[in-house]
């Protein structure tokens, strides 16, 4: 056999297995957690395997403190975040936050040095993020376990099972914790109330859908938003995980609601945007598509004054009125930033922000209906 | 615009039938995606069994072939002469390439609908999300269970226990090609493939460490089908097997004398003479629907 003639069969092999392979990519995680503000600070995912911690001046402009995993710092060398989908949390001096595979982790949000960290003692993958509440971490995996921290060490909370509290087919919505209580929904279609000391069940029976929940919301102080993959939107009753309102949208829901005046604000995958009246289970408004079928709405939308904004996929920035859910001012479009599915974020000074998947920041003036984008200054270093 | 067609004729419908088989397989995603192999292999298996009996007859004639190769030094003349035997034994040279083109695209989609449907990522289940039928058994299947027999089918081969299906599917392949008639027209086309018998295994288990366990159940199992297959249709000697279905090889012709092997017009019109007296009543390798088809 003549080697060179032999090896020339080579190339061919790795293009046609890379072409059969290519024929159907499959989207790798990129994350799409919101960013956290506080009155002068910004901690958001700047890429998929980063987060960043920023100063925010008076006039609004923004610069990068820090960055985590540093590059330069040999203790970060093994840290992957790959993707975060939850919105990391400033709470006391920590910023806390989960990644898909790299686990959980406090910040110093001064410095963005780890205060602590678990990567082990749990299986499977966190897609929800993290809830902080009455000194407790919580956060579900892809296995389908809810898992309880001390917030202060990262240690298991005491009281709580060990090995956490399994939920079938995995708990991809963020768990809740308020008060003593912790909400968990879970993939198989489950939400249910344990408690904060011991995981026990404070309803008496979960709530059950036909469909996945991957996102939990609080309403109010009466109500929890439960959207599921079955098309249908749960408002569930906080006290007994009773069904307040079974509404059906045009495709699945799996994104968080903006709440004004007993009325949620939600999108769903066929780019359908609605306006639920709790009390009455009634559309405030019909149902409006914001573009084509392709510009599904992931992200939670933003009620600011007589105006919610929207972000779709997209991705485009919409302003409509709370009233008739009439247009206000034409959509602006979000040129080469990736899409939008991170929910949305209201700022003290009125403005909503939306983070995209490229990690840039659009600031959406509900007042004039406008976009700028909001750069840090030293991001993508 | 292919590619639209595609989704939707072949890529959608897979993905829904998987994700049905997995709801009726009580949730267990690995036994949908060994039944959906299966039952897809099953379907095209007429197409597989055309073109394993092609390559089988191909290679019935190949040592004519190598004759005519050696006897005439003319490219046009030997041309005609291959056709010639490729008539005679009612070869289609492309036969073995028709039934192949055309299971291409199904074999593609039947592994984009395992990947797809595996949802390895949230973003991938928020994709699956448009190529779902909006019938709510459906909707309600979804996410699907990615744990089987101990084994996350998500993760990648190269992690843990997905290392015994890296060396699955590397075996699987290779007794595959093992088990598969080849056609070599020389040497040098003989040593090449032997070459591939041993690269290919290779190739395919490194892919597989990168590919999700899901993709590599798939892999194995639709090898396991091709074996089954190639052994239904060619036997296996080694183990006595007899072949199932039998293809119908033309019998080999009677080597050339050295007398016959001069060129001319005579000579052809004996090789005409002696390859029409290895036919059949049907014609040499060819059934009487066949012979009907030719008629006019």
């Amino acid at each position: 056999m003549k080697l060179p003639r032999a090896l020339a069969v080579l190339p061919l092999l790795v293009l046609s297995a890379l072409l059969f392979s290519a024929c159907v990519s499959v989207e790798n995680p990129q994350g799409w957690g919101s960013p956290a503000f506080t009155s002068n600070a910004i901690y958001y995912q700047e890429s998929k395997d980063h987060i960043s911690g920023a100063t925010l001046a008076a006039d609004g402009s923004a610069s990068r403190s820090w960055v985590f995993p540093d590059k330069n710092n040999p203790a970060d060398k093994d840290i992957q975040l790959k993707a975060i989908y939850g919105a990391p949390i400033v709470d006391g001096d920590a910023v806390y936050f989960s990644s898909f595979t790299g686990g959980v982790f406090a910040l110093n949000k001064e410095t963005g040095r780890p205060v602590w960290r678990l990567s082990t003692g749990f299986s499977g993958d966190v897609v929800g993020g993290v809830s902080v509440g009455g000194g407790k971490v919580a956060f579900g995996t892809t296995d389908g376990d809810v898992h309880l921290l001390d917030e202060k060490d990262g240690k298991p909370s005491v009281g709580w099972p060990a090995g956490g509290v399994h939920f079938g087919k995995g708990v991809w919505a963020a768990p809740i914790i308020a008060g003593d209580v912790v909400y968990i929904a879970s993939m198989d279609g489950t939400v249910d109330a344990l408690k904060l000391a011991d995981g026990s069940r404070t309803w008496a029976k979960p709530f059950s859908a036909s469909g996945a929940i991957a996102e939990l919301r609080v309403l109010d102080d009466q109500h929890l938003f439960a959207p599921s993959l079955n098309k249908h939107v749960y408002i569930l009753n906080r006290a007994d995980g009773g069904v307040a309102q079974d509404f059906r949208a045009n495709d699945w829901v799996w994104g968080g609601a903006a709440f004004k005046d007993n009325t949620a604000y939600f999108g769903d995958f066929s780019g359908h945007v609605y306006a639920l009246d709790i009390t009455t289970g009634k559309d405030k408004w019909p149902s409006i598509a914001l573009g084509d079928d392709r510009d599904r709405v992931k992200a939670a939308p933003q009620v600011v004054g007589d105006v919610v904004v929207f972000g779709d996929r997209s991705p485009t920035i919409h302003f409509l009125s709370v009233a008739d859910g009439s247009r206000l001012g034409p959509p602006f479009p979000v040129v080469k930033a990736g899409t939008i599915r991170a929910d949305a974020v209201t700022l003290q000074d009125g403005s909503v922000v939306f983070l995209t998947t490229n990690g840039r920041m659009f600031k959406a003036d509900p007042k004039t209906q406008t976009v700028v984008e909001l750069s840090v200054n030293g991001a993508g270093k | 615009m292919i590619g639209d067609i595609f989704t939707l004729i072949l890529l959608n419908p897979m993905i829904n039938f998987l994700v049905i088989l997995n709801n009726v397989l009580f949730g267990s995603f690995g036994l949908a995606i060994i039944a959906f192999t299966i039952i897809i292999r099953l379907v095209t298996f007429p197409l597989t069994l055309r073109q394993l009996h092609s390559t089988r007859s191909m290679q019935g004639i190949q040592p004519r072939i190598q004759e005519i190769n050696k006897k005439f030094s003319d490219p046009k003349r030997r041309q005609e002469e291959i056709m010639k035997v490729y008539r005679e034994a009612g070869v289609n040279p492309l036969g073995c390439l028709g039934p192949m083109i055309l299971q291409f695209p199904v074999l593609i989609a039947l592994y984009s609908a395992v990947r797809l449907a595996l949802a390895t990522s949230p973003e991938s289940l928020e994709r699956l999300s448009g190529h779902l039928y909006s019938w709510s058994f459906i909707q309600h299947g979804v996410p699907l269970q990615e744990h089987f027999i101990g084994m996350d089918l998500r993760a990648n081969g190269g992690s843990g226990i997905g290392i015994v299906m890296v060396v699955l599917v590397g075996l699987t392949t290779w007794a595959q090609t093992k088990t598969t008639v080849t056609v070599a027209a020389d040497d040098k086309a003989r040593a090449q493939q032997q070459m591939m018998a041993y690269m290919m295994p290779l190739m395919f288990a490194f892919f597989a460490l990168s590919f999700p366990i899901g993709v590599a159940v798939y892999w194995v199992v639709n090898s396991i089908v091709g074996i089954a297959f190639n052994i239904l249709t060619y036997g296996f000697p080694l183990l006595k097997i007899e072949p199932v279905f039998k293809a119908r090889v033309p019998a080999p012709r009677t080597p050339a004398t050295p007398s016959t092997a001069a060129t001319g017009p005579t000579a052809a019109a004996v090789d005409v003479q002696t390859a029409r007296e290895l036919r059949t009543a049907n014609g040499l390798g060819r059934s009487k629907r066949q012979n009907r088809r030719r008629r006019p």
